[in-house]
């Protein structure tokens, strides 16, 4: 481009650069300031720690498969089925991207607590927990992240040349046939990408989790709560194993990305 | 094979897309479905190949109803205008695709010898997006025969292609659906790939069939006026009979006079002249054609590689016709210069009254 030559055009992105450094990268600076690293491996031994890290993974591990069953299968309806108030459903389905956390959250607390919608009556009479459990936990991130697959596989699906169906029907292709030979390897780029992003997002997800989470730790909550009660070491460590784990996975999501075409 | 729809028809909310479509090709047979866009042939195609489901009527495939049966079981080879080649798997993949899915043992064997019939046999570990359109029409080609169908089913096949790559495969194609003597169903909105294709016609208009026959029938004696505009019958003139006797008449149109061949009422007529009916005759010599008249060239345009249409003003009525470069040549014609041109009287098509 050759805006440069302006004056107020190069003020402006002067500006734009510091501002952009102090917002930015001195936070990343500031917490690696504050790190004890002689510390760190005893720290990331503390049973606290250790807990948060191992619930962060599992249950975003798990969310993950969840959300990528539900949302396969919701992306095909929406791509592909006629039905009235399609798009207000198709709206609805991503609503979870755009709603606060917390609401979430509280939606989660109204339908499995004790006096919730599906408490008292569904889970109490056959004995099931989930409130304040690791269920909870994941329930909270397949609510949060399913849409990521939702939008991610819809796109790919839409982007599929119907006439290749229909070509590989005339060729003696059943449903199942189609499905393995070409609606998967044609939309895996999509599929993978909103996968990736949709588990980058469990480990990070906080807002419903801490909810529903009781006494339970992921590492996000396990930060908040560290920092409140004064633990500052056990805090930046997980802060900076988050800070690790987001940045490879979007590393890998770019040079996924990237790959494309 | 033969294939046999039955007062097929098909709408969409409040559209109609297809009325009553009935028609019958005999086995080996190669039929056109020609007509306009939006006028419902490639919906048609797709009802034979069972993509798409009829509201009524019914596909007979040999005299066997087929209306209920998959298009995965019916056996019929479909060849897209977009090719549709799997953009993920190679040449060689492609082709064997029809194969692998009826559990053929010998796929590389059979792959290997329709892909040489085909001329793409140094193509199969290349991916479709490596090669030329008219290379990927090729093995889309391959890919539809190579499982011996009983039906081949084409939607425009060559209207994406330029006009060389195009008249070349139009060639391949004909060869290979003679030799294969698989009964063919082709769609085109090109009355001159028609033409030199179909052992019969049927045009399609606003999902109706408004004529089907030979195509002779139909270039030559259209029964409507809509038919022959279509089919490229380029002069349509109203008029009228004026004088009938004796096996002939006189048509009067435009302030011209015109012969023809048959006793017609007198009334209203629409003429309608084939383009490549009427002939050139050097002014100096007697015509032995009955209808002739000076007139001025005005038009000239190429029409294919080999034609030329040339637009002759008689009087202020525009006469187009169709002419081979060497007669263009060996006559000198040119825009501005006075012609004579000739027409036998055999060669007028009339539809009556209230045909037109």
């Amino acid at each position: 481009m050759a805006l440069e030559g302006d004056r107020w055009i190069n003020t402006y992105l002067w500006i734009v650069l510091l501002a952009g450094i102090i917002i930015f990268a001195v936070p990343f600076i500031a917490l690696l300031n504050k790190i004890d690293f002689t510390g760190m491996l005893a720290i990331m031994a503390y049973p606290q720690v250790k807990a948060s890290i191992m619930l962060s993974i599992t249950t975003a591990f798990v969310a993950t498969i969840i959300a990528l069953l539900l949302g396969l299968g919701i992306a095909y309806i929406l791509a592909f089925w006629e039905f009235p108030f399609k798009g207000a459903v198709d709206t609805f389905s991503t609503l979870p991207m755009v709603l606060p956390p917390s609401a979430a959250g509280y939606l989660l607390l109204l339908t499995f607590g004790r006096f919730g919608l599906l408490g008292r009556p569904v889970l109490e009479r056959f004995g099931i927990t989930i409130l304040f459990t690791s269920y909870a936990i994941i329930i909270a991130q397949v609510f949060v992240i399913t849409p990521f697959i939702i939008t991610s596989t819809k796109s790919a699906f839409l982007d599929i040349n119907p006439n290749y169906i229909r070509a590989a029907s005339t060729l003696g292709s059943d449903p199942l046939h189609i499905l393995r030979e070409i609606v998967l390897p044609l939309s895996s780029k999509g599929i993978i990408a909103g996968t990736i992003m949709a588990f980058a997002r469990a480990i990070g997800e906080f807002g419903a989790s801490v909810m529903v989470a009781g006494l339970l730790q992921t590492m996000p909550i396990a930060i908040f709560n560290m920092t409140m009660g004064g633990s500052r070491d056990e805090a930046n460590i997980i802060a900076l194993i988050l800070i690790v784990i987001s940045f490879s996975i979007l590393f890998i999501f770019k040079h996924f990305i990237g790959e494309r075409r | 094979m033969s294939l046999e729809l039955r007062a097929i028809s098909k709408s969409y909310d409040d559209t109609v897309v297809l009325r009553d479509i009935s028609f019958r090709l005999e086995p080996g047979e190669l039929m056109v479905l020609l007509g306009p866009s939006g006028a419902g042939k490639s919906k048609t195609l797709e009802i034979a190949a069972g993509i798409e489901t009829p509201d009524t009527g019914s596909v007979v495939i040999n005299g066997v109803d087929v209306s209920s049966v998959p298009a995965r079981k019916r056996g019929v080879g479909f060849v897209f205008q977009d090719y549709s080649l799997f953009p993920h798997k190679n040449v060689f993949e492609n082709i064997a695709f029809g194969l692998k899915t009826r559990g053929e043992k010998n796929a590389r064997g059979r792959v290997e010898a329709i892909a040489r019939e085909m001329q793409v046999e140094g193509l199969l570990d290349r991916f479709p997006d490596q090669i030329s359109g008219g290379q990927q029409q090729r093995v889309a080609l391959a890919r539809a025969l190579v499982f011996q169908p009983d039906l081949l089913l084409f939607d425009e096949p060559l209207s994406s292609l330029d006009q060389r790559v195009r008249e070349q495969l139009r060639k391949t194609l004909k060869k290979i659906q003679r030799k294969h003597h698989v009964t063919t169903l082709y769609v085109t909105h090109d009355y001159v790939e028609a033409i030199a294709l179909a052992d019969k016609i049927a045009i399609l208009k606003e999902g109706r069939i408004l004529q089907s026959g030979p195509p002779d029938e139909i270039f030559y004696r259209p029964m409507s006026r809509e038919v022959a505009e279509f089919t490229g019958m380029t002069n349509i003139f109203d008029g009228s009979v004026f004088q009938s006797k004796g096996g002939s008449s006189i048509i009067r149109f435009n302030g011209l006079e015109l012969v023809v061949d048959s006793a017609l009422p007198l009334g209203d007529v629409t003429v309608c002249i084939r383009p490549e009916s009427i002939m050139f005759v050097r002014p100096e010599r007697p015509s032995s054609f009955e209808n002739n008249f000076d007139g001025i060239i005005s038009e000239m345009e190429s029409f294919g590689s080999a034609m030329q249409r040339i637009g002759v003003s008689v009087e202020g009525t525009m006469f187009y016709v169709n002419v081979p470069n060497h007669v263009v040549e060996k006559m000198k014609l040119e825009a501005g210069k006075g012609v004579k041109i000739s027409l036998k009287k055999e060669k007028i098509h009339i539809l009556l009254g209230g045909e037109g």
